[in-house]
């Protein structure tokens, strides 16, 4: 019974979160923690519920920028990954395509899938001499 | 036992015979009579209008039925009479209004007390491609609430905006401009569509609404005035800075916490 409410309190928080993104793309209000909401809003319990579609539409539309720190869409890719594994696989496809999009996106989260570091040691020695 | 019999093929058959009746204009009261056959005639078409009013009350009783098919079948049969009423008026040649009075009373059985009427308003759907309801029934629900005063019951409530959310006015119900009642070229202005008075309509539907959370909310009337507002009200509101304490509220209403 407290899942059931804290699903509906979720639900609630989505569709006001929409509401919320409307009114700062369209109206100049601002909402300091925005992606900090949307951050704890994935969870696992979100697959169970019939408003994920939403949440994964505004997440796109949130991320959408290329403007945004590369540190708040790692934090997000990191937990989508977390996620994919123990989401139902229907939505595991959902969460890697968008992973795949944010990583096309902002192409600097490159080496959160492929680490270049010895290459990049390399380059700093050279200006230490 | 009456009871147990299947109602559609009654209403069907309602259907039907009114629906002729009124093409034929066997119900208009004409202005200029002949008084030498008036006394048959009057009783003939009083006769008629009384049969007519006891058709509507059975079809609107029928739209509270048990049996979804039936209360479908009611709603349809009610719209079809609405829509012919509108065209071949009782009182009139030209067909110069939208019948309100029957389309409240349409309203008012959907947006029960007593049950959900969710296969009825998915029914209604259907009818949101049309410009005039869609202009009438914001009207109508900005009546409806206004007389209401305070959150009914939940039910009554969920009935409301689940009503509200079937009857969006996109751009899309605008550019086709399909009419359930064509009206004639006598018809007054005030008639036709006018998307300003419509935006009216919906704003006054919404403060009234937000007057519900000045006492408890059940969640999920919360959840489905969200829904409203960001499927049918947000894109029309005129002063939308002002539901930024609703929203912020209602992100704190979710007991997700950031990590």
């Amino acid at each position: 019974m407290v899942i059931f409410f804290i699903y509906l309190g979720g639900a609630v928080s989505l569709l006001a979160l929409q509401g919320v993104f409307t009114l700062i793309q369209k109206h100049n209000i601002t909402y300091p923690n925005i992606y900090e909401k949307l951050y704890s809003m994935f969870e696992p319990e979100i697959f169970h519920t019939k408003f994920k579609a939403r949440l994964f539409y505004l997440a796109d539309i949130f991320l959408s920028s290329t403007h945004l720190p590369e540190n708040l869409v790692a934090a997000f890719v990191k937990r989508l990954a977390r996620l994919s594994l123990i989401s139902p696989p229907q939505d595991a496809v959902i969460i890697l395509y968008f992973i795949g999009n944010l990583l096309l996106r902002h192409l600097g989260l490159k080496r959160l899938i492929s680490a270049s570091e010895p290459e990049e040691s390399k380059l700093n020695e050279k200006y230490w001499r | 036992m009456l009871e147990n019999l299947p109602l559609t093929p009654i209403l069907l058959t309602l259907e039907v015979v009114f629906v002729e009746v009124l093409k034929r204009r066997d119900m208009l009261t004409s202005s200029s009579e002949d008084k030498k056959d008036s006394e048959a005639a009057t009783k003939y078409r009083d006769w008629l209008k009384e049969r007519y009013g006891e058709t509507w009350s059975l079809v609107l009783k029928g739209i509270g039925s048990d049996k979804s098919v039936d209360s479908s079948q009611s709603l349809i049969t009610c719209m079809k009479l609405l829509a012919a009423e509108g065209k071949y008026p009782l009182d009139n040649e030209d067909a110069l209004h939208f019948p309100r009075k029957r389309l409240r009373s349409i309203l008012d059985c959907i947006i029960s007390e007593k049950r959900s009427q969710l296969s009825v308003i998915q029914s209604f759907k259907e009818y949101a491609q049309y410009l005039d309801v869609v202009q009438n029934c914001w009207n109508t629900l900005s009546i409806i609430i206004k007389k209401a005063a305070s959150f009914k019951n939940e039910t009554w409530a969920l009935n409301y905006l689940e009503l509200a959310n079937a009857i969006p006015l996109s751009k899309a119900v605008q550019d086709e401009a399909k009419l359930l009642v064509p009206l004639s070229d006598k018809a007054p202005g005030a008639e036709l569509f006018e998307y300003n008075n419509t935006r009216k309509f919906i704003n006054r539907v919404w403060h009234s609404l937000m007057l519900w959370l000045n006492s408890d909310v059940p969640e999920a009337v919360h959840k489905q005035m969200l829904i409203v507002l960001l499927e049918c009200v947000l894109a029309h509101l005129e002063k939308p800075v002002l539901l930024t304490d609703f929203l912020m509220d209602s992100l704190d209403c979710g007991k997700y916490n950031p990590r």
